[in-house]
């Protein structure tokens, strides 16, 4: 396909790609001094250098989780990171697709606050560089050296009000936190339509502290240092038995935590088959530390038999969890409850789609476009569908969650047309390509129905007739007319 | 859960705080500067809270390590034999362990480093030693006895070229393995010679001789050549993807680099099962627990050939381990988009499977007493060089080694609730030595001993 940048676009992006290479780049160049070898074959501009490669400090190609994600390259140059998992014949590059997939780069992370105390904030900068698509708010984890993921906090990173590039970080430290040095280990940062990029203490420089460690602070000493999580002590189930969409389960657990103390416990109980499992949340009994009581009833149509306490999950204070499991834990074995149940009201089928539809067969950038899709159930009722449409090379998708066009309770109808029923098996719900997504023909790829018996199924476009060549063309009106949209070839 | 605890007991933060103090260098005062145990002859080989005997004598010399990267559930492999025939049948020739527990079961940069380091560091690249480096370093051997094999160097956030040697200032580069990533180096369209592809894809801080590095190019070029890189024909066919074909490609070079180079170990490092929720984010692959089990299929096949191919040939067959951990499980439940994926607090994320085939292990031996991710690396260290991995927290699983190695019983090593045993040195010298004289006696009473 012809390349259809501007020069503009070439010069945006290459100005940007030099400084931040300029920047990234100079450390490898320091380590190439040194080590002159490996060069690129007579006559070649370096074929093993992909747009994913840079060389690494022991003089060797290294990986894409080194580099700054893509903004050195050329758009002839650049295979978008989820095209790099295609076999090298079938690699698509930047200049292949329209929008702009580029992800947003971290070009500097420094911790302002070099010593703290349990119980303190942590305070961070960073500098993110996306100028098409503005990079999100982002969180960074951070872990104590030593002690691994036994001890970690987070540093919440948010955009600043006037300085598009900045981002102020803050974490809270935990009064429980033990003493020593934390460092940055990952950070995940997104923009505004999905592109991303992960960026690690242990390659990327912008992470680094002049010697190479990653960017941290010291955590002072203290005595109430806490990274251990509660133990079980007991189980207890006080109900025997109950009737399906009836009875109430009432169970209770003893935990114990010797420092910061249990503050959290949840439970999964599931069915004989596992078909079936439900999460319940415990609460704790006040005046009474480590004591958690759960109450919870099996749904209408869930299966019967012997259900059985399945996870024990407790937290601390200090954020620690432990689970436990009634394969692994003997006092677990016991806790058990009977549930009644008609065969005949067990529902174990999934809805069903009937058909599926876009409104519209043509949009405009940024014009919105419903999805309808009409469904059906045996027994329970339709409870939820969800959609995933995907532009025309797959570079960008878009969930679309869908909602029944029957009211919820406390939600206004218009009943300025009396004859017009809530229709149940009617979910409808919208979507929106923007200018920085790839343009062109989009596809309804995958389409998930559950019940409400959390029964679900996902229909695929290549798997499922009912979902199978749903399209819609969204074409840009400053280049091209309506007719011409969703033509291959020149946009 | 508790274990049996000696007179002091050492709970996890004074744990980790020896972890520290490890990591400064001071690692539990149990060898010297030149790797030497420093306590009295003949008192054993210490790995956490649990003493091995020296010199066990195992019949190992070859060991191919195959790490299930980025996660696989029992329940899809090994007591699955619809999805996995090959590996269920196999399990009757090994030791299986059931209940392999890892305290996390998100983060595959950190696992994965964790398995191959035995320590929980996070950190993608291991700060610590891996089995490969405890082994060269103790048992010997140049680097082309050491061998690590990858699909990729990168995949969904994970670096995995970078694993096969740590930061850790005792070990490091040196005593890494020669590390070939196959969408680097054999493909169709490879214009490069053996000799351009190693020097640009082969560390050359490894300390290959120019002999061995030669013989590595000459091996490139003929694989190439030969396009020996191509997996062979499977009932479920190779995904024709990067990741999945790089999996395929690794579990076919094994063989080969065994045969050709009768290395110490071999370390293959399956990525692509992440493609059970790797659509999230990634919206050009159409991935998700389909794709999963038909690669689970595919590379069931293709390791059934590889321990088929060992078992063929008269030499390996008597000398060559095969380990099998898959890095983390996979949730209990697919969810509603088709993936699945991996979270804590799942059971079959946090709890795998663990077998091992080889000359010194029990063969039908099924172990349900639960282990730990972390025992991976002095449970090989030891199997290869008879000696500990001084850093790692894990313990060596004596269950899976045939009786006739006296080893003693496996001692969980500290969890979140698990406490680290003491070893009383004292005790053990004093019984050794009582031992030792009761020998003395009978041999010049009686005039027979051991």
């Amino acid at each position: 396909m012809p390349s259809q940048f501007s020069n503009a676009k070439h010069l945006a992006v290459g100005l940007l790609a030099a400084g931040v290479a300029l920047f990234l780049l100079g450390g490898f160049a320091a380590a190439q001094e040194q080590e002159a070898e490996p060069k690129p074959p007579e006559g070649q501009t370096h074929p093993l250098l992909e747009p994913h490669d840079v060389l690494n400090e022991f003089g060797v190609i290294s990986s894409s989780g080194h580099d700054d994600g893509g903004w050195g390259l050329e758009p002839e140059l650049r295979v978008p990171e989820q095209y790099q998992y295609r076999r090298r014949d079938q690699q698509l590059k930047e200049v292949d697709l329209t929008g702009n997939q580029l992800p947003p780069i971290l070009t500097e992370m420094r911790v302002l606050s070099k010593e703290v105390a349990p119980g303190d904030e942590v305070r961070a900068i960073a500098r993110v560089v996306s100028p098409y698509n503005e990079a999100q708010s982002f969180v960074s984890l951070f872990y104590n050296r030593e002690l691994g993921r036994a001890a970690t906090m987070y540093i919440n990173f948010q955009p600043h009000e006037s300085d598009d590039t900045l981002f102020l970080g803050r974490g809270k430290l935990s009064r429980f936190a033990a003493p020593g040095r934390y460092v940055v280990g990952t950070t995940i940062i997104a923009d505004k339509v999905g592109d991303r990029k992960a960026y690690w203490a242990d390659f990327h420089k912008a992470m680094q502290e002049e010697d190479g460690s990653p960017v941290g602070f010291q955590v002072t000493e203290s005595d109430s240092v806490d990274i251990t999580a509660p133990t079980l002590k007991s189980v207890s189930v006080e109900t025997e038995r109950v009737r399906a969409g009836g009875g109430l389960i009432k169970y209770s657990v003893v935990a114990e935590d010797d420092v910061s103390g249990a503050t959290e416990a949840e439970t999964i109980w599931v069915s004989p088959s596992g078909y079936h499992q439900i999460r319940s949340t415990m609460v704790m009994v006040g005046g009474q530390p480590g004591l958690f009581k759960g109450v919870l009833q099996i749904p209408q149509w869930y299966e019967g038999g012997e259900w059985q306490l399945m996870r024990i999950t407790l937290k601390d204070n200090a954020t620690n969890i432990r689970y436990y499991f009634n394969r692994t834990e003997p006092m677990m074995e016991a806790a058990t409850v009977q549930v009644d149940q008609e065969k005949e009201m067990v529902d174990q089928v999934p809805a069903k789609i009937l058909a599926a539809q876009f409104t519209k067969k043509q949009a405009k950038l940024g014009e919105r476009v419903g999805l309808t899709v009409l469904a059906e159930d045996n027994l329970s009722g339709v409870f939820s569908i969800e959609g995933y449409v995907r532009s025309p090379n797959g570079a960008d998708a878009l969930k679309v969650k869908l909602k029944s066009m029957t009211p919820e309770a406390g939600e206004f109808v218009d009943v300025n047309r009396p004859s017009k029923l809530p229709e149940p098996n009617i979910w409808t719900g919208n979507f929106t390509v923007t200018d920085t997504m790839e343009w062109g023909e989009w596809e309804l790829v995958r389409l998930g129905v559950s019940d409400e018996a959390r029964n679900f199924y996902t229909y695929y476009e290549d798997r499922d007739a009912e979902i199978d060549g749903i399209t819609v063309n969204f074409y840009n009106e400053d280049t091209e007319t309506a007719e011409e949209g969703g033509k291959e070839g020149a946009r | 859960m508790t274990a049996k605890t000696h007179s002091r007991t050492l709970d996890r933060r004074d744990f980790f705080k020896l972890g520290a103090a490890a990591s400064a260098g001071a690692v539990l005062s149990t060898r010297n500067a030149a790797g030497s145990p420093i306590f009295e002859a003949g008192a054993g080989i210490p790995q956490g809270g649990m003493v091995l005997p020296a010199n066990p004598g195992f019949k190992t010399k070859h060991l191919v390590t195959v790490i299930l990267g980025n996660g696989a559930r029992k329940i899809d492999v090994i007591d699955n034999p619809e999805h996995s025939p090959f590996q269920t049948k196999m399990a009757a020739e090994g030791t299986v362990f059931t209940e392999d527990y890892g305290e996390t079961a998100n983060l595959h940069g950190y696992m994965y480093s964790e398995v191959l380091s035995g320590v929980d560091a996070p950190a993608q690249r291991p700060r610590y030693p891996t089995w490969s480096e405890y082994i060269r370093k103790k048992a010997g051997g140049t680097a082309t006895d050491y061998w690590t094999l990858q699909g990729a160097s990168y995949y969904r956030a994970w670096t995995w070229d970078v694993k096969h040697f740590s930061q850790h200032p005792e070990y490091g580069v040196k005593h890494g393995s020669t590390s070939l990533t196959m969408n680097r180096i054999f493909y169709p369209e490879q214009k490069l010679t053996g000799a351009q592809l190693v020097d640009l894809n082969v560390e050359k801080g490894l300390g290959h001789t120019a002999k061995e590095r030669k013989q590595v190019e000459e091996f490139v070029d003929s694989v190439l050549a030969s396009k020996s890189y191509v997996p062979p024909s499977t009932r479920e066919p190779v995904i024709n993807r990067e990741i999945p074909y790089g999996d395929a490609q690794v579990l076919t070079l094994v063989p080969q680099i065994l045969k050709e180079f009768k290395p110490k170990s071999i370390t293959a490092q399956i990525l692509a099962l992440d493609d059970a929720h790797a659509d999230f984010g990634f919206w050009d692959y159409n991935t998700d627990y389909w794709e999963y089990i038909k690669h689970i299929k595919t590379t069931d096949e293709l390791i059934g050939n590889l321990w088929r191919q060992i078992q063929a040939d008269a030499y390996l067959r008597d000398t060559t381990a095969l380990v099998i951990r898959p890095e983390c499980g996979r949730d209990d439940e697919v969810n509603i988009y088709g993936q699945l994926g991996h979270s804590p607090g799942n059971y079959y994320a946090h709890y795998v499977w663990f077998m091992a085939l080889g000359p010194d292990f029990k063969k039908g031996h099924t172990v349900t007493e639960r282990v730990q991710r972390r025992d991976v690396v002095p449970t090989l260290t030891y199997l290869m060089s008879g000696e500990n991995a001084e850093f790692a927290t894990g313990h060596v699983r004596t269950q899976m080694f045939k009786d006739e190695y006296n080893l003693p019983k496996y001692i969980l090593p500290p969890t979140a609730e698990v406490k680290e045993p003491a070893v009383d040195w004292e005790k053990i010298v004093e019984e050794r030595r009582t031992a030792e004289k009761v020998k003395e006696f009978a041999r010049s009473t009686v005039g027979y001993g051991d």
